[in-house]
């Protein structure tokens, strides 16, 4: 698979971007290749994860994180309440029914070869904040440690996700997180993780969205800053279907 | 090899036909031949502001050298050790490849390193304006930000020319720093018959037509020469003299 680097030097190139006077840098163009990765890759995702897929295909964008700390606020007050609670690791893709956080397991390492893995035993099911008191109230889905439950929600800027049920005891669990990737933090030297048939779509998408850059906000600029010729048209983007990917939304398909 | 008043003066003698009533004195010579000479540094300048000429011609122009600059990330363009002042910068190199690896001197002054042989280009710094500076620091999508100066993989560079220095951006990592300097040397104009210029000596006749030019302003019609001059001018930097 080609680089976050090979796809820029592509872009580039192909825009006239390789002077020094160039509208847009490598890390703009950047932004923009992981802007369109993530929207691909989300559109994948759901369909990998949706109700007509058992989820396999979806399996090798996956990433696990052991030993996420478990934090836990004792003393309350108005703004804290006593819960547990670990700080997601990465930025998740937004995926219908939370499907973004792929599994919350409890982290045990040392369980022996012959047992199922703490990746295969208690599950965490995910509902949300507004549901709790139902599921409390029901002998049969109470929260308990050997069936936990888990919540999104935002709490002083982290996103968060409550543990409910569990054995105060445990302080790190397992996660699997389908990852959307982070301007800052992306190595562009790194491969990108799209399905190779993809690319062209990616290519595209960031294309336009670079090629856009230069008809706004004054569209008779040229890249080099200077102006276009009195009366010269400006290109347009040719229309396009509404089967684009770039036109494509990320709910699942039916 | 650089061209001397006399090569000039030959050319300029023949054309003029002045030779036995000396109508130009040699003053009258030497101010043509350095109007010539701030003709052709300033057509450079402005065919390096406008980006249009060739990387060709500009190749008996330029120079590399490797500065080590002060604790704030700026190099002192015309350092004594040079030898010679700066006319323009062509190009920043930061992480150059260097023929062999030197120490940093540790000062609170830039210094030109003799010792420090370019070897091959290191990361590309864009030339950013003194307005842009402030606007970079904070913005992650701009060369020379600070906000992905310490990622070493996603660090872009930049630089601004201010107060006879070049700058180097993001401040954070410029300090006492390695950048190679690609730059036009300024030719110093000729004061005596025996003066030369650095100019290569593909550039005589064209030195001379501009010389020419100018010491037969006087004349009103600038001499049949004149039009050469520009088409000269006009042809090797895209500008013209009028």
């Amino acid at each position: 698979m080609p680089t976050y680097n090979e796809i820029i030097s592509d872009i580039a190139v192909a825009l006239g971007f390789t002077h020094d006077d160039s509208l847009l840098g490598r890390n703009a163009l950047g932004a923009i290749v992981i802007n369109a990765e993530n929207k691909l890759s989300g559109q994948d995702l759901a369909n990998d994860l949706g109700p007509a897929s058992s989820g396999v295909a979806a399996q090798d964008r996956l990433t696990t994180f052991p030993a996420v700390p478990v934090i836990y606020t004792e003393n309350t007050n108005d703004v804290e309440w006593a819960h547990h609670y670990v700080i997601l690791p990465a930025t998740v893709h937004d995926i219908a029914n939370g499907a973004g956080i792929g599994f919350v397991r409890y982290h045990r390492p040392s369980i022996p070869v012959n047992c199922p893995p703490s990746v295969a035993r208690a599950t965490f099911t995910q509902t949300s904040l507004g549901s709790l008191s139902a599921l409390y109230d029901h002998p049969m889905q109470r929260p308990s440690p050997s069936q936990p439950y888990f919540c999104r929600a935002l709490d002083n800027g982290q996103e968060r996700i409550y543990i409910f049920g569990m054995d105060p005891q445990v302080s790190k669990l397992l996660l699997g997180l389908y990852v959307a990737n982070s301007y800052l933090t992306v190595d562009f030297n790194s491969e990108i993780r799209l399905p190779p048939a993809r690319i062209f779509d990616l290519k595209r998408l960031a294309m336009q969205m670079s090629f856009w850059s230069m008809t706004i906000p004054q569209e008779r600029l040229k890249n080099d800053g200077r102006d276009m010729e009195p009366g010269q048209q400006v290109n347009a983007p040719p229309i396009i279907s509404v089967n684009d990917p770039a036109m494509v939304s990320n709910i699942p398909q039916q | 090899m650089p061209i001397s008043y006399a090569q000039v003066d030959t050319i300029l003698s023949d054309r003029l036909e002045d030779e036995l009533s000396q109508r130009y004195s040699v003053e009258n010579r030497l101010a043509a031949i350095n109007s010539g000479i701030g003709r052709a540094q300033f057509a450079l300048g402005y065919m390096l502001a406008n980006r249009k000429g060739s990387e060709e011609a500009l190749k008996d122009f330029t120079k590399i050298g490797v500065w080590q600059t002060d604790p704030f990330g700026s190099a002192l363009l015309d350092d004594p050790l040079l030898g010679y002042t700066i006319a323009n910068v062509v190009g920043l190199y930061a992480e150059p490849e260097l023929q062999a690896a030197v120490p940093v001197i540790p000062g609170p002054s830039s210094q030109y390193r003799s010792d420090a042989l370019w070897a091959g280009a290191g990361k590309p710094v864009r030339r950013v304006t003194l307005e842009q500076v402030g606007v970079i620091r904070d913005n992650a999508m701009m060369p020379g930000n600070e906000v992905l100066a310490s990622n070493a993989s996603r660090r872009e560079w930049a630089y601004y020319l201010n107060n006879g220095r070049a700058w180097l951006l993001p401040k954070s990592q410029a300090g006492s720093a390695f950048v190679a300097i690609a730059h036009i040397e300024k030719f110093a104009p000729m004061t005596t018959v025996n003066d030369t210029v650095n100019l290569p000596e593909f550039m005589l006749e064209t030195l001379a037509s501009w010389a020419y030019s100018y010491i037969t302003w006087k004349q009103g019609d600038r001499g049949p020469m004149g039009t050469l001059a520009m088409q000269d001018a006009n042809e090797l930097f895209g500008f013209t003299t009028t």
